[in-house]
This record gives C-alpha cells, sequence and structure tokens, in this order.
C-alpha cells in the first residue's frame, strides 16, 4: 500500500513521477504512430512541449492552497463556461466538431481544459450543501448547463465521461439512490434521443453490433482496431513497423492511441503505462482517504482519480472494440496540449488539495 | 458534521468496479492479441497485403549471324483516370492542348482503352507535373515483344500470346525464352498506395535465356520491324 506522506514511495512523489512517465510513453507512441509521416518529428516535438507546460502548470498548482482555489472556483468555472459558449461563433470546426478555438498554429479545446474547474465546482456544490433534493438540483443544474455547450459543438464521448464522473461522484458524495436512480433513467432516455435525432451515432452502434455488415463504411473503425492489437502481438511492432497505427487507425496519434500502444509495445509493453496508471490512481486513492482531510479535498482527489480512471477505461473500451467508436484521448498518452494541461492541473489540484487539513484556517 | 457520510465504503465500491472493467479491459486485450491473434491478423492482411507479379524478362531470339530476330521493349501508355460519364475540365483541356500540341485528347475518353501508345521519353516527362496536380491521366508502362518484319523471318519466327510462345521458334524454344516470374507482397494504406517499408521480394524472377536459332537470314532481303 502507498504511504500517504513518508518515505520515498509516497502519494506526493509518485504522482508526478508516474505524470512523467506515461507523458513520455505518449510521447513513443505519438512518434511510432507518426514515423511513416511527411514530418514525422512535428508532432513528437509539440506533444514534448506540452508535457513541459503540463508539468509546470502541475507544479504550479499543486503549490497554490486548495482553499483559494476553492474560494476563487466560481470565476474559473464561468470563465471556461464563457469560452464554451463562445465556441459556437468563434470556435474551429474539427472533424465535424466546433470545439476548438485556434490560436496561430496551436488549438484550444476549452471542453478539456476546463475539466478542473468544473470538478473544483461541483465539489464545492457537494460539500456546502447537505444531502438532499437541494444539493441533487444544484449540481445537476450546474453539470447541465456545463454541458450544454459541449452538446453544440457536438461532442458525445465527451459528455459520457463527464456524465459518468458526475453520477460516480453522487454517489461517492452519499446521495440517495432514489435520486441516483432518477439521474441514471434521464441519462437512459438522454441516450436514445441522441440515438434518434443523430443518426450517425445510430449508424456508429450499428457498425459496432455488426461490424462484418459494412466492413468499408460504419465497421472501419471497429475492425482496424482489432487488426492493430492483433498485429501488436506480445512484443509489438519494431520502431517504425507499426503499418495500422500508420496507415489505418484514425487518429492514431490521437483517438487511437490505445490501440496504436499496443500495436507498437505489445501486450508486455503495455503493462508498463498500465502500472504507471494503477500507480496514480492508487496514490491519489491513499490520499482521498486521509482522515484528516476537509470534505472537499477529499472529494476533488477522488474526482480527479475518477475522471482518470473514466476516461482511460472508456477509451480502452472503444480501442478495444468493446464499446461503440467516439473520439475521447488516453489521458496522458494521446497527442493534444489541452487535454494534457487540463489532467496535469487537475493532478496538481488534488495534490494540493492533499494537504488542506480539516485544523488549517481560513 | 460531514457531507459525505458514506465517501469511505463508497469510495471502495468504485475502486473494486475500476478494477473489474480493468480486467474486462485486459482480457479482451489478451483475446486480440493472443487467443485470436491469427484470425484477425489474417482478416487485416487480406484488406492490406496486396500481392503481385515481378515478369520475367523473355529472352531474345538470334540468327546464326547474331541478328536480333524477336526482342522487348519497354513502352508508355497515357491512360485516363475519369469514371465513365465524365470529362477533362476546360482548364485541363487547354492545358493539354498547349503542352500535346500533336496529340489529339478527346474531351470525354473511354478510361477501358489507351488514349496515346508509345510515348515519347519527352512526353512522358512533361506528362508526369501534370499527374502529380491531379490531373486524370495514368502513365502504364509495358513490355512489347518486338520482331524482325521480314518475309522469310515472320512465320519462322512465330508469336507470343500472354507471354508464352503460341507459334514457330518463339513456341519451339519457349521453356528456354520464358523464364519464371516473381513475386512480391506489399501492404497498402487506406487509399491503396503502397506502404514503401513493407515491400517484400517472395520469390526471385528468373529470366529467359536469349536463343540463337540455326538458321540465317539473308542479308540482302529488304528487313523492319514490327509490334506484337
Amino acid at each position: 500500500m502507498i504511504k500517504p506522506s513518508s518515505g520515498l514511495l509516497t502519494a506526493e512523489n509518485i504522482i508526478p513521477a508516474a505524470l512523467l512517465l506515461l507523458g513520455l510513453s505518449g510521447v513513443l507512441t505519438i512518434a511510432s504512430s507518426q514515423s511513416g509521416a511527411e514530418q514525422p518529428l512535428y508532432l513528437v516535438m509539440r506533444q514534448l512541449t506540452f508535457l513541459v507546460f503540463g508539468m509546470s502548470l502541475f507544479f504550479i498548482l499543486s503549490g497554490i492552497r486548495f482553499r483559494t482555489m476553492t474560494r476563487i472556483s466560481p470565476l474559473l468555472f464561468g470563465l471556461f463556461w464563457g469560452l464554451l459558449l463562445l465556441l459556437p461563433f468563434f470556435g474551429t470546426k474539427i472533424n465535424g466538431m466546433r470545439g476548438w478555438f485556434k490560436l496561430g498554429s496551436f488549438s484550444f479545446q476549452p471542453s478539456e481544459a476546463g475539466r478542473p474547474f468544473f470538478l473544483l465546482a461541483l465539489v464545492v456544490i457537494l460539500c456546502a450543501v447537505q444531502p438532499g433534493m437541494k444539493r441533487f438540483l444544484l449540481s445537476g443544474l450546474l453539470t447541465f448547463f456545463w454541458l450544454l455547450p459541449i452538446a453544440v459543438q457536438p461532442d458525445f464521448g465527451m459528455i459520457l465521461v463527464y456524465a459518468v464522473t458526475f453520477f460516480i461522484l453522487l454517489y461517492l458524495s452519499g446521495t440517495q439512490w432514489k435520486y441516483l436512480t432518477m439521474l441514471g433513467t434521464g441519462a437512459v432516455c438522454s441516450a436514445l434521443f441522441v440515438l434518434w435525432r443523430y443518426p450517425y451515432v445510430a449508424k456508429r452502434f450499428t457498425g459496432f453490433l455488426f461490424p462484418e455488415q459494412d466492413p468499408l463504411g460504419s465497421g472501419w473503425h471497429i475492425r482496424q482496431f482489432q487488426f492493430a492489437v492483433a498485429r501488436g502481438g506480445w512484443t509489438g511492432s519494431k520502431m517504425g513497423g507499426a503499418v495500422w497505427s500508420n496507415a489505418y487507425l484514425p487518429y492514431s496519434y490521437n483517438d487511437s492511441a490505445g490501440a496504436a500502444l499496443l500495436e507498437t509495445l505489445g501486450l508486455l509493453g503495455a503493462v508498463i503505462p498500465l502500472i504507471l496508471f494503477c500507480l496514480l490512481l492508487l496514490a491519489l486513492y491513499t490520499l482521498a482517504q486521509k482522515e484528516d482531510l476537509r470534505d472537499s479535498a477529499k472529494l476533488f482527489i477522488a474526482g480527479t482519480a475518477v475522471f482518470f480512471a473514466v476516461q482511460m477505461l472508456i477509451h480502452m473500451g472503444i480501442n478495444l472494440a468493446l464499446l461503440p467508436p467516439s473520439g475521447l484521448v488516453l489521458p496522458f498518452i494521446s497527442y493534444g496540449g489541452s487535454s494534457l494541461a487540463g489532467f496535469c492541473m487537475m493532478a496538481g489540484m488534488a495534490l494540493s488539495a492533499s494537504k488542506d487539513k480539516q485544523s488549517t484556517d481560513f | 458534521m460531514t457531507k459525505l457520510p458514506h465517501f469511505v465504503p463508497r469510495l471502495h465500491v468504485i475502486t473494486g468496479l475500476f478494477f473489474i472493467c480493468l480486467l474486462v479491459i485486459m482480457c479482451r486485450a489478451l483475446q486480440l492479441a493472443w487467443i485470436s491473434r491469427d484470425s484477425f491478423r489474417k482478416k487485416g492482411e487480406k484488406i492490406a497485403l496486396r500481392y503481385g507479379k515481378i515478369p520475367a524478362r523473355r529472352g531474345e531470339l538470334r540468327d546464326k549471324n547474331k541478328l536480333l530476330l524477336a526482342w522487348n521493349e519497354r513502352h508508355f501508355e497515357l491512360w485516363s483516370t475519369l469514371a465513365s460519364g465524365e470529362s477533362f475540365s476546360s482548364y485541363q483541356q487547354k492545358v493539354l492542348a498547349r503542352k500535346f500540341p500533336e496529340r489529339k485528347f478527346p474531351a470525354s475518353p473511354d478510361s477501358r482503352t489507351a488514349l496515346f501508345f508509345r510515348l515519347t521519353p519527352r512526353e512522358v516527362r512533361d506528362l508526369e507535373p501534370l499527374i502529380k496536380n491531379g490531373f486524370p491521366l495514368r502513365i502504364k508502362s509495358k513490355v512489347i515483344r518486338i520482331s524482325l518484319k521480314h518475309p522469310e523471318a515472320d512465320t519462322r519466327i512465330g508469336e507470343i500470346r500472354n507471354g508464352t510462345g503460341i507459334s514457330g521458334w518463339e513456341k519451339d524454344y519457349n521453356a528456354l525464352l520464358q523464364g519464371r516470374d516473381g513475386r512480391y507482397c506489399v501492404l497498402l494504406d487506406r487509399r491503396r498506395n503502397w506502404i514503401p517499408s513493407s515491400w517484400q521480394m517472395l520469390e526471385k524472377p528468373v529470366h529467359g535465356q536469349n536463343v540463337t536459332v540455326p538458321w540465317a537470314l539473308n542479308k540482302n532481303t529488304n528487313n523492319g520491324r514490327r509490334k506484337r
């Protein structure tokens, strides 16, 4: 078991080390998936820059008092919500989704980078109000208004991650089962509405269930994921030999990073990032159980772990053809500055929260 | 008073669920990368692997005096890649007419037959940048068997069809002349382009041997050449 704060193998030491090593695994995966590209090092160098930027954010935020952050949480939440609201007017459309602001040669995705501030605002509400209808409604409205502009983009994969995390946080915060059942029913109805309203989403489901029926159309992605993982086998491809990642996997450096990782490193190689991920989650799990922490700090640390775990599980589920395809990044591994910054900030804030003891004065 | 009454036990439940999901994912990865690996690899390669033939060069035929009777020449043909019913744009027509004034490009070419045979090296050089810029054209190279046109030699030399001699010396010496084709395999990307690093020679071609026939052509007779 990881000890919260003694010796070298402490949660506080493991978190930055795991973040850095996971980030470097991501750089390796991107390098392999881009070995056949015209400029093979272009994305690699950018991702390394993002990693340095993300780690800097991690260390800066881990040094800021968690209470200061909770105090300004409405401001931070409002700032990113405002950016999400501006996306339909000033955003750039990439792959049919208007989810980015273009800043020179960089793109910025508020729904990825704003994740920690949504979590912080949600935690503040869940810990400020007694369990009951009022808390359920307030937290539900906050999540609904946050997800509304994301649905307009539309980014249903991201909505799924937020919705599952919200549900688990409600559960962890002691919400009664009747409210959770109501929420679950609402989620199922919303999913059915999306399937009816957006035929392409329904098509992805049929492509997922029967990939052989339309192998070059809706079943294409599912089959490529399977072939890429099968090609990787136990030991993976030699460097530059990841054919499927280079030629067939859609966005192998990003949405298909899990399959690209398995093709490049194989099952044995992929164990290393998996262990790092488990260590990271275990460290957060240990910190969340520190008895002397304030409730908001505990819930924020748990929420961070939940966000990481849910996104990792859904991404790997998609990349192993267990779930219908959707554009979701693999935390710390996939290419993208906004997501890496968002995850690093969340980890930094969680580390800061682990120092927020009940006895500390405001 | 705490507002998180069941935090720790519920955290254990979520952790347990996470490990169950992780186990499912690991089992699935094992299935794809180990248990059913061969089946998925074969399915994948069916899409991506392309086998091809490396034609063996047919040997030359010579008479007793070493005069060439039948030999091979590489020719370049121009084909259109337009689908049936499509035609060259007016801009493309203008460029083609300006660059190749001696050739007449049809506005709506038939993609099943060659537009022009025997392109000159200069024409090949001029066409390449146009094709790179998206002109719906394709240059195909073809090895053609040429034989000497001569009233005495014609019937003796004979003919070939699909690379095999069917009459005359071409048939008699076919076993020596023909050689054996080689084979290669290559992976194609989603746009069906070759992935250069994946090219593999499966079998080297064995080129045909040159044959000297026990006969000599009367040199005084007028001779030319013909294509087969």
